[in-house]
């Protein structure tokens, strides 16, 4: 299974993507980290643009071609960091519909522990991405400080959580894979994927239903007229 | 192939001198703009409509028809006409309008408007808009192309029994293009009716201008009205010019950088690498130009965007002088020279066509339906309950026959 984590953190070891490694190692799936922080500035000028960069496309592509999304960052402010969601802003609608996601932040302190729950988790299920039921937050005393009056002493609670997290990434994982294979398109496709099927019998020649596949949401001027 | 430029009719500040021109000098500037478009040998002028600030452009025909009157040949157009907001039956009202009194110079595009808080200006919902542009234009088309409408829709009150006047001008309604930026189902309303489709490319990469002229020649094609390549393709496009490039980027930069819809964002050099923007010489944009027929085939209008950014009157004069003198004789030759055979023009009104105005090509037009010498409706009450004869000539015969019928004469 190939997994992708989308890491709003600012450096390649961050606190935010060795949590996406834990979830993986969990998930037991190759995962390919893209930080977000090498797209800061493709994100910022899709959002005055109005459409993406080459390179940020290439991005989207790894998201649509990926079996499940980690999705992880730091929280700044009582909030995810502002670059995480960005990204999700600019980001094709529709594409996480459907898809296996997984939730982790990372933050300076327990008490930012809900902010999954709270700010997180609703933009995904309003996304309609398939989010586990586990998520990890992970306060910097949770990786193994000797903070007193938490469990985590030797990270062992934070990486146990993190395996479980990603033990129900693999199942929803194969739930899709199982639900695809039985009745073609996956979970929440099946209205849009006969619409679709309809138009391109509509198709007269390869050309032209070629140039109705570029548009997933299109609909025929008869279909308007009704 | 017709070239022509386009206004968005925003008022803006011009950022080297800080000063921003009153609605009056902005309005008269625009007027002074389209004069010099034609001077320089333009086909087609092209206003936006806006109904808020900072834009002057709400009410277009005014604007159009005082132009007409100071010009002799350019062509008059819309970018857009909100066909969303707009009373379908004002639209049919104006134009036709404006057809009579311009002599046929009239086409028009129409586009749903981008901005929310319009619609509920006009009584519209803005989650309507597809709808809304679907029903509007089919009344629309019946208001033109029928002279008597019985009508009912879901978006406006119906209609029993009623004409749409001034009738288009002989009978033929102005050419109708179909503007949009991103949205599938207008390539496909334009496909669908055999109208013309502007794509707005000016803040768009060229795979997605691509995408969207491919899906509507296409779907031309399956709704019958000929080749993919007989498809009616217009492209937008915006330039700064200069004797080289340097100069031309030195001179445009600071108006880019601080402009509303440029600046803030990527660089000037980013920005012209995504978009069809062009700040250089006559040859880059000579060679951009061209290059957008490598993108979309044969098309039949370019129009560009000149007055941007705040720049100031003179500025824009001058550059349509040098895109006159050494841009656009070279966009007709090569044009021209590589375009395949059998590609039609844009069509025109046919008493255009028949003045031999300068862009008409020899390939002619044969798409526009004439209905010569019909008299659809009395000329002197202008309506009429009668059935009317098809010409003057069937209107003294059937006369004839009715007076030897009265006087018993058989």
């Amino acid at each position: 299974m190939k997994a992708v984590a989308i890491s709003g953190g600012l450096s390649e070891g961050s606190a935010a993507v060795q949590l996406a490694r834990a979830i993986a190692e969990g998930a037991g799936a190759d995962l390919e980290v893209v930080s977000l922080r090498s797209f800061a500035r493709d994100i910022a000028d899709a959002l005055t643009y109005g459409f993406p960069s080459a390179r940020l496309n290439e991005v989207f592509a790894k998201v649509v071609n990926a079996d499940a999304l980690i999705a992880v960052t730091p929280i700044y402010n009582a909030l995810p960091s502002g670059l995480f969601i960005s990204f999700f802003d600019v980001l094709p609608e529709g594409v996480l519909e459907g898809k296996p996601v997984a939730l982790g932040a990372s933050g300076g302190t327990p008490r930012h522990s809900l902010i999954i729950e709270h700010a997180m988790r609703p933009m995904f299920v309003y996304l309609h991405a398939l989010v586990p039921t586990t998520a990890v937050y992970a306060a910097t005393e949770d990786w193994g400080a000797p903070g007193e009056g938490f469990d985590g002493g030797s990270g062992h609670s934070l990486v146990g959580r993190a395996m479980r997290e990603g033990r129900e990434l693999r199942a929803l994982v194969a739930l899709v894979k199982e639900e695809s294979s039985s009745v073609g398109p996956g979970p929440g496709h099946e209205a849009a994927g006969a619409e679709r099927g309809a138009f391109t019998h509509d198709a007269k020649n390869a050309d032209e239903a070629a140039a109705i596949e570029q548009f997933p949401d299109f609909v025929s001027f008869e279909q308007l007229l009704k | 192939m017709q070239f022509g430029i386009f206004s968005v009719s925003d008022i803006t500040e011009d950022p080297t001198s800080g000063r921003t021109p009153s609605e009056k000098e902005r309005i008269d500037a625009a007027v002074a703009i389209a004069r010099h478009a034609e001077d320089i040998g333009l086909d087609v002028f092209a206003l936006g409509e806006h109904h808020n600030p900072p834009f002057f452009s709400s009410s277009p025909t005014t604007t159009l028809a005082y132009i007409g009157a100071r010009t002799e040949r350019i062509l008059l157009s819309t970018a857009t006409t909100l066909i969303t907001t707009n009373d379908p039956v004002k639209i049919a009202e104006d134009y036709a309008m404006l057809q009579h009194l311009t002599n046929g110079r009239v086409d028009l595009m129409m586009g749903r408007g981008n901005t929310g808080p319009v619609y509920p200006w006009f009584g519209k919902d803005i989650r309507q808009g597809i709808a809304l542009a679907v029903e509007n234009y089919q009344l629309l088309r019946q208001l033109w192309d029928e002279e008597i409408v019985n009508w009912e829709g879901k978006f406006r009150t119906p209609l029993r029994g009623f004409t749409s006047t001034p009738r288009p001008l002989d009978g033929v309604a102005p050419f109708v293009w179909h503007g949009s930026i991103r949205s599938p189902e207008i390539a496909e309303q334009a496909a669908y009716y055999g109208d013309g489709f502007f794509h707005n490319n000016i803040f768009w990469p060229a795979s997605h201008t691509k995408r969207m002229v491919a899906l509507y020649r296409q779907r031309f094609a399956h709704y019958g009205h000929g080749r993919p390549e007989d498809a009616i393709v217009g492209l937008g496009g915006q330039f700064y010019l200069a004797k080289d490039s340097q100069q031309a980027v030195r001179e445009f930069r600071p108006y880019f950088d601080v402009a509303p819809v440029y600046g803030h964002g990527p660089s000037l050099e980013e920005f012209m690498e995504e978009t069809p923007l062009t700040v250089g010489s006559p040859q880059q944009v000579i060679d951009r130009t061209l290059g957008f027929r490598e993108v979309v085939g044969d098309y039949q209008r370019q129009l560009f965007l000149v007055d941007h950014a705040g720049l100031p009157l003179k500025a824009v004069l001058n550059q349509l002088d040098l895109f006159g003198s050494d841009v656009l004789p070279v966009l007709r030759r090569e044009f021209e020279a590589k375009r395949a055979p059998g590609v039609p023009e844009a069509p025109l009104h046919p008493r255009l066509r028949s003045q031999g105005t300068s862009w008409i090509s020899a390939h002619g037009d044969a798409r526009t339906p004439v209905r010569d010498g019909t008299r659809p409706v009395d000329d002197v009450t202008g309506a009429s309950f009668y059935e009317q004869a098809p010409t003057d000539e069937a209107a003294l015969l059937h006369a004839d026959e009715l007076i030897k019928e009265a006087r018993g004469v058989k």
